[in-house]
């Protein structure tokens, strides 16, 4: 019940709050003052009454004055007149009569009252007797009873000055007590009117904080969150007002907020990683470079050595030493020019088949190779100096010193969206943790002294280009049973090749 | 946020404190004001208050000095015994103020038609025919310390004059002695009338009678207050003439016995003048207890006051009462002051 009473305070506009808590203060200092009013008003009604009593005896002074006079002027003139006022003044004297005290009490006043009531019934039979007396014109008795009731006058008036005087004696002890009654009332009333504001003032203070300090918890927040804190803890707000609704809007804004800078920081780390991809490229590339650099010198000098040969072979007509010359130098020229170039499928082949001619000449063709190529494919872009150093491999590690024929077959064709190249040779083989060596780039230092570019070397290159890995593989069936190496060339777009060589 | 909640609830409940104390406090003062007023309105008398008490009887007790102490005494005690038995007691005195004789206020008690009336008769011209006249209005009247056997009063409530006069006598015979020259006693106007003339013949014929009686001056002095001062004035004279004060004085009146125990003092004459007073007021019992005043007979105020009430109760209930109703006389002397005073004390 408490809570639902208090949900309808919290759902309530701030505008409304505020005008609610200015009428509940106003109405409590409304009742009090409605209260003191109300006391004071009484006090001052009852010092209203305090004289009344004196009025009240002196008008039945002033009728017993009168049955007095009528009485004589009856007496004197005998006038219808006369007596006719006689009765008049004796009723209203009797009405007077009527509201004095008629017990026996043992308050001094109430006594004197009984008293003044009692001596006055007897003064008016003695006045009508007095009154009967004349009209019967009994001389005697009506001097006798006049007589009387001058008597009975006297002592009626002086018991009646004496009320007086006690109820003035009276009122004016009352008068004192209510004048001071009401003095400290004025005390009090400005005492509760104090502690009422006080009241008031804690009243608003609470209704004041209740209203900012959502705002001020949600402002703590804001500069948190403008501090680029998106994990603050954010107040959980139910009311349904202004600041309810703020809150509420702040709390999605914040969320999204955070939504947005996780996407932003993943997109950022994508960029940041492809950035690193390319700098690597570039710095096995250098590195590829820098070996050949340093191999360039023997070439070129090696490559116009040999074109010499070649003019010397063809003037001496040595046609075999000139063709096993000019491939030669096609070898060199290949190796000094495409080195940090795309290549084609076909110029690979070539410098295959250049180095095949060569080893042939050197080894008095121990060297049994053959190829089978799909002519479809020949175009097809790739890393320069790939085949080569996969061949030279397969002389050098597979069939060299072997006791029986050595050979090697290498066949290219189209594998769906792949350019098959599969180089096999019938040598020593490899066994699996050597190829697994092989693949991780494990033997890369071994390699070192080698004068091909390394296996490692071309699997990295391989990778950089195309972005992802497993397109070489090493197959042997163990020592002694030949190795196949396959690679696979993905068949690559116009696009895709234009950013590769951007 | 956590410690912000924190400090909040502490806040808050401190408030609800703050709050919860004004709200009592507002209440308890707005409740003391309406105590105050309530209690202010019941002070001043303007409300009517329930407490006023009725009864079915109404008496009237009128004597000479109603101010007097030992009329007090007696009107208190009448009081207590009336309201005992349902009835008031209202004190009318002649008061050099009101001016009233005591036949003005029997008048106004027969107007009143009080139920009874107790009245200390003094041989005022008119007031026996008014005594009559109550007793005719069926009021009962009883008279008190001073009586009028020759009225138609129902009763009689005070000391017998003879027992009196014998107190007196043997107190004046026990100071006398070889010295003693003069003895006076001072009368008091009305009172005088028939007791305290019944007195000083009785303490004059005691006085004679004794072996040294011979050679006493016997004298009566009436005092009798013509004007509010006069009995004063008198005893003063007394030590003031040529033949000096007496040697014993008798006083039949508290007034005087203050007055005489004064002068005594102021004309140095303690040891001198032995007085014989009437009553015990703080005054006179301090003269007792000094030895200035050498005794004072004391009527039984109280036993007075009550057995005048009962009188006037029975009469009431009735229609006859005893016509005599004795009252124990009591003398203090230097040697029971101590007694007496502890007794009243108690």
């Amino acid at each position: 019940m408490k809570n639902k009473k208090m949900r309808i305070w919290e759902d309530l506009p701030i505008g409304r709050k505020i005008l609610l808590a200015f009428a509940i203060t106003s109405f409590a200092m409304f009742i009090m003052n409605l209260f003191m009013y109300w006391q004071v008003n009484k006090t001052i009604k009852k010092i209203d009454q305090i004289y009344a009593s004196n009025v009240n005896l002196n008008n039945l002074e002033d009728a017993f004055s009168s049955v007095q006079e009528d009485m004589y002027a009856y007496l004197t003139v005998k006038s219808s007149s006369s007596l006719e006022n006689y009765y008049r003044s004796e009723q209203i004297y009797r009405d007077k009569l009527e509201q004095l005290n008629n017990r026996i009490t043992d308050n001094e006043m109430l006594l004197l009252e009984k008293n003044i009531r009692e001596m006055s019934e007897t003064y008016l039979i003695v006045s009508g007797q007095a009154v009967q007396a004349k009209r019967g014109r009994n001389v005697e008795k009506y001097k006798e009873a006049y007589e009387e009731t001058l008597d009975l006058y006297e002592y009626i008036n002086s018991c009646i000055y004496e009320l007086n005087n006690l109820h003035f004696g009276n009122n004016a002890s009352s008068y004192v007590v209510l004048t001071k009654s009401l003095r400290l009332m004025e005390i009090l009333s400005s005492l509760i009117l104090v502690i009422i504001t006080f009241l008031n003032c804690i009243v608003l203070t609470v209704i004041s904080r209740n209203i900012a300090s959502p705002l001020a918890r949600l402002s703590e927040s804001a500069v948190l969150v403008g501090e680029g804190n998106f994990d603050v803890e954010i107040p959980q707000i139910y009311t349904q007002d202004e600041v309810g609704v703020v809150t509420k809007a702040f709390n999605k804004m914040v969320h999204s907020l955070k939504i947005h800078m996780e996407k932003t920081k993943e997109s950022m780390e994508k960029e940041r990683k492809m950035k690193e991809r390319e700098l690597l490229m570039e710095t096995h590339l250098k590195d590829a470079q820098l070996k050949y650099l340093q191999a360039q010198i023997n070439p070129h000098f090696l490559f116009n050595s040999l074109n010499a040969g070649a003019q010397l072979a063809m003037m001496e007509d040595a046609e075999q030493t000139c063709l096993f010359i000019e491939s030669m130098a096609d070898f060199f020229r290949y190796n000094v020019k495409k080195v940090s170039e795309s290549s084609t499928l076909r110029e690979e082949l070539d410098v295959v088949d250049n180095y095949i001619y060569i080893l042939n000449v050197r080894f008095a063709g121990d060297i049994h190779f053959n190829k089978s190529v799909d002519e479809r494919v020949l175009d097809q872009k790739m890393p320069s100096m790939l085949l080569q150093p996969i061949v030279e491999n397969a002389v050098n590690h597979g069939i060299r010193n072997v006791e029986w024929e050595g050979k090697i077959h290498l066949e290219v064709k189209k594998d769906g969206d792949y350019v098959r190249i599969r180089v096999a040779d019938n040598g020593r083989g490899m066994t699996m943790e050597r190829i697994a060596e092989v693949l991780e780039g494990k033997i890369k230092e071994k390699q070192k002294n080698s004068s091909g570019v390394a296996m490692t070397n071309v699997i990295h290159r391989l990778e950089l280009y195309y972005e992802r890995k497993d397109l070489l593989s090493i197959h042997s069936e163990g020592l002694n049973k030949g190795t196949e190496v396959i690679v696979l060339l993905p068949i690559q777009k116009k696009n895709n090749r234009y950013k590769q060589k951007n | 946020m956590k410690k912000i909640k924190m400090k909040h609830l502490k806040w808050k409940k401190n408030v609800i404190g703050l709050a919860v104390g004004s709200m009592a406090l507002v209440m308890a003062v707005s409740a003391f004001v309406w105590l105050y007023f309530n209690y202010s309105i019941r002070k001043s008398g303007l409300e009517d208050s329930s407490d006023i008490q009725y009864y079915d009887k109404h008496y009237v007790m009128i004597v000479d000095n109603p101010d007097s102490l030992f009329w007090r005494s007696v009107y208190e005690s009448g009081v207590e015994e009336a309201k005992a038995q349902g009835a008031i007691l209202e004190l009318k005195g002649v008061t050099s103020s009101s001016g009233y004789k005591k036949t003005d206020l029997m008048r106004m008690c027969i107007a009143e038609s009080v139920d009874g009336i107790l009245i200390q008769y003094s041989g005022e011209f008119g007031l026996e025919t008014l005594i009559d006249k109550a007793v005719q209005h069926n009021i009962a009247v009883a008279t008190i310390s001073e009586d009028d056997p020759q009225s138609k009063r129902q009763s009689f409530v005070g000391v017998n004059t003879y027992q009196l006069g014998e107190a007196y006598s043997e107190q004046v015979l026990s100071l006398m002695n070889k010295n003693t020259k003069k003895i006076m006693i001072l009368t008091n106007s009305f009172i005088s009338s028939t007791t305290q003339k019944l007195v000083s013949v009785q303490i004059r014929n005691a006085v004679a009678k004794s072996p040294l009686g011979s050679k006493i001056d016997f004298e009566v002095k009436n005092v009798s207050a013509v004007s509010s001062f006069d009995s004063e004035e008198t005893i003063r004279n007394i030590f003031l003439t040529s033949e000096g004060p007496p040697d014993i004085l008798v006083c039949l009146d508290e007034t005087d016995t203050e007055c005489a125990y004064q002068a005594v003092i102021d004309y140095n004459e303690v040891g001198q003048v032995s007085i014989v007073g009437y009553y015990t007021t703080p005054t006179i019992l301090e003269g007792i207890q000094k030895g200035i005043i050498s005794m004072s007979v004391e009527l039984d105020a109280q036993q007075m006051g009550k057995s005048a009430v009962d009188a006037l109760v029975e009469y009431g209930k009735e229609g006859r009462v005893s016509e005599y109703f004795s009252v124990d006389v009591n003398i203090i002397t230097p040697h029971n002051v101590e007694d007496y005073l502890k007794q009243n004390e108690e």
